[in-house]
C-alpha cells in the first residue's frame, strides 16, 4: 500500500468502523435488550423486525451471548438453503448423533431464526407444532412481516412484534463515540449530519463516516467539515 | 533456448506475476489493498481480459504469508462449498479443540453466480469475523445474485478502468523493459485490434517471440498484420472447468500455473 490507511494515521490498528456486529460492546444503543431479552424468559414466539443494516444481526449476537453456552440455543438462518428446514435434524441436533440415532429431542430450546421474512409455510407450520413442545422460545428476525401472511408467520407471532427503527440522533453520536473515543476529528455535529445523510440506517452511517473519514485524513484535513460530506454522493 | 532467455528475461515476461506493474490500474490496485485491510466486502467490476486475476495476485502479494489469504477461481469449481473451504482451513490442533480460522482474506475471482447456501455461509462468516474482507470479481455486479443481505453489506462496486492507447503502449514497454521492440505506433495499433488487454498481451507476446525467432530487434505493423488483420480475429479462451472433488483429490499438490483454490 502506497500509504498507511487513514485510521492507522489515526492510532487505529483497524478500522473503527466496521459494519460488522461488536458483540463485546457493553452497550447496545437505541434499542431495549431488555425487552427482548424477558420475551424470550417468557417463552414467547415474536418477530423483530428491521430493514437492512439496522442492527439485526448484533442483536441475534447479544442474544447469542446472553442465552447462549448450554447447548439450548439454535440459531438458523432461513435463506441457508432452498429446501425446507429440517427442523428434526436441528432439534435432535443437540444431543449428538446417539440422539438422532434414538430420536430424542431437546426441550426447552431457544430457537433463532434469522432471514425469517423467506420461511416457507410448511416450516411456519412445523414450528407451530414443535412449539411449547420442544421449542420453549421462538426469535424471528427479517426484513419484514409483511408478506407473512401467505406462509403463516403471522399466525405463529400474532402481535409479537419489535420493529427496529428507533434509532435517535443521540444513538448515533453514541455509536460513533463507542468505536473512536471523543477525538475531535468528527464532532457531534457532523455524525448528526452524516446520520441524516445516511437515511439513519445505522450500517450506512459506518459506511460513510469510513469514507469521510478516509478522503479527509488522506487529503490532510484534522476535521471533518460540511463541505466534506459530499464524499457521500460520489460514491 | 526460449526465446526471452535470448533478451535476457529468466521468465516469460508477458506472464502475469505479484510483480508485474499494473498500469493504469495503479489506483484500483490501492482500492483494493485498502478494503481489505479494512475488512470491508467489495466487487470488482470488469470485461473477460481487463485484469482482474492480476489485480487479485498484487492482493496476495501483499498480504500473504500467514496462510490467511485464500483465492477462489468460482469458474474452475463447480461445487463450492465456502463452509468446506474455509473449514479445510484448519490445522489439526484447531479441528481436535473445534477452533474456527480467524479473519481470512477471501479473493474470490470470477464469482459469476453464488447460491443461496453460499451467499449466507459467506454473510455469516463475515459478520463471525471468521472472514476478515472479501474481494468479489466478476463481470456485471447484477448477475451474480447476492442476497440483499449480503448485497447490503457490500461496501462498494469497483469498476476496472479502460486502459488508454497511451498505457497501452507503455505496458508493453514496461513488460519488454526496451524502447525498440515495439514502437509506440505498433504498440497502439496491437491494442486497437485485440479484444482486450489480455489479448493485447498475448498477441503482443506472440508478435516479440516471433520478431526474436527471425532475429528482428522489433516488431513491425506487417507482422501485427499477419497474425491480426484490420478486422480484428477473435481467439477464443478454453477454459477447464474441475469439480470441488477434483480439487480436493488433487489437494496440496495442485500448485499448478494458476490453480483454481490455494491459500497463500
Amino acid at each position: 500500500m502506497a500509504t498507511k490507511p487513514w485510521y492507522k494515521e489515526l492510532g487505529f490498528f483497524t478500522n473503527p468502523f466496521s459494519i460488522k456486529p461488536l458483540a463485546f460492546h457493553e452497550e447496545l444503543y437505541g434499542y431495549n435488550l431488555r425487552e427482548i431479552f424477558s420475551k424470550i424468559n417468557a417463552g414467547q414466539v415474536f418477530f423483530i423486525e428491521g430493514e437492512y443494516g439496522k442492527g439485526k444481526t448484533t442483536i441475534l449476537k447479544r442474544i447469542i451471548r446472553e442465552f447462549g453456552g448450554g447447548r439450548k440455543l439454535i440459531y438458523y438462518s432461513c435463506n441457508r438453503s432452498e429446501k425446507d428446514i429440517n427442523f428434526n435434524s436441528l432439534i435432535g441436533g443437540r444431543w449428538g448423533a446417539l440422539g438422532k440415532v434414538l430420536g430424542i429431542k431437546g426441550t426447552n430450546l431457544i430457537l433463532l431464526l434469522d432471514e425469517a421474512q423467506d420461511i416457507t409455510e410448511s416450516d411456519a407450520n412445523e414450528l407451530k407444532k414443535l412449539y411449547k413442545k420442544h421449542i420453549k422460545s421462538i426469535v424471528l428476525v427479517g426484513s419484514s412481516l409483511n408478506g407473512s401472511a401467505k406462509n403463516g408467520v403471522d399466525e405463529l407471532v400474532g402481535e409479537n412484534l419489535i420493529r427496529l427503527d428507533e434509532l435517535s440522533e443521540e444513538d448515533a453520536v453514541k455509536i460513533i463515540r463507542k468505536r473512536i473515543g471523543g477525538i475531535s476529528l468528527l464532532s457531534d455535529d457532523i455524525i448528526k449530519k452524516i446520520f441524516e445523510k445516511s437515511e439513519r440506517n445505522p450500517r450506512r452511517l459506518l459506511k460513510n463516516c469510513e469514507d469521510i473519514c478516509r478522503h479527509v485524513i488522506n487529503k490532510g484535513y484534522k476535521k471533518v467539515e460540511e463541505q466534506h460530506l459530499s464524499v457521500i454522493y460520489q460514491n | 533456448m526460449q526465446w526471452f532467455e535470448q533478451l535476457d528475461f529468466d521468465d516469460n515476461p508477458f506472464k502475469d506475476t505479484e510483480e508485474t506493474n499494473l498500469i493504469g490500474y495503479e489506483s484500483t490496485v490501492n482500492e483494493i489493498l485498502y478494503n481489505i485491510d479494512a475488512g470491508n466486502l467489495i466487487f470488482v467490476e470488469g470485461e473477460n481480459g481487463s485484469g482482474k486475476t492480476a489485480l487479485l495476485k498484487k492482493a496476495i502479494k501483499q498480504f500473504r504469508g500467514h496462510g490467511k489469504v485464500l483465492y477462489l477461481d468460482c469458474e474452475k469449481i463447480k461445487a463450492l462449498n465456502i463452509e468446506k473451504i474455509i473449514e479445510k482451513r484448519k490445522g489439526f490442533i484447531a479441528k481436535l479443540i473445534g477452533e474456527k480460522p480467524r479473519r481470512m482474506i477471501l479473493l474470490m475471482d470470477n464469482t459469476s453466480e453464488l447460491d443461496k447456501k453460499n451467499t449466507e455461509r459467506l454473510k455469516y462468516f463475515y459478520d463471525q469475523d471468521y472472514i476478515k474482507s472479501v474481494i468479489f470479481t466478476g463481470e456485471n455486479m447484477n448477475t451474480v445474485h447476492f442476497s440483499d443481505s449480503l448485497v447490503d453489506r457490500l461496501k462498494k462496486v469497483i469498476k476496472i478502468p479502460e486502459v488508454s492507447k497511451q498505457q497501452a503502449y507503455m505496458i508493453l514497454k514496461d513488460r519488454i523493459k526496451s524502447d525498440n521492440m515495439f514502437s509506440q505506433e505498433v504498440a497502439q495499433e496491437l491494442f486497437k485490434r485485440s479484444q482486450n488487454v489480455k489479448m493485447f498481451l498475448q498477441n503482443a507476446e506472440e508478435l516479440a517471440k516471433r520478431a526474436v525467432e527471425n532475429k528482428g530487434k522489433s516488431v513491425t505493423i506487417e507482422m501485427v498484420d499477419s497474425i491480426l488483420p484490420q478486422s480484428g480475429v477473435k481467439i477464443e479462451n478454453t477454459k477447464e472447468v474441475f469439480t470441488e472433488s477434483d480439487v480436493m483429490q488433487l489437494g496440496e499438490e495442485i500448485i499448478d500455473e494458476d490453480p483454481a483454490e490455494k491459500y497463500y
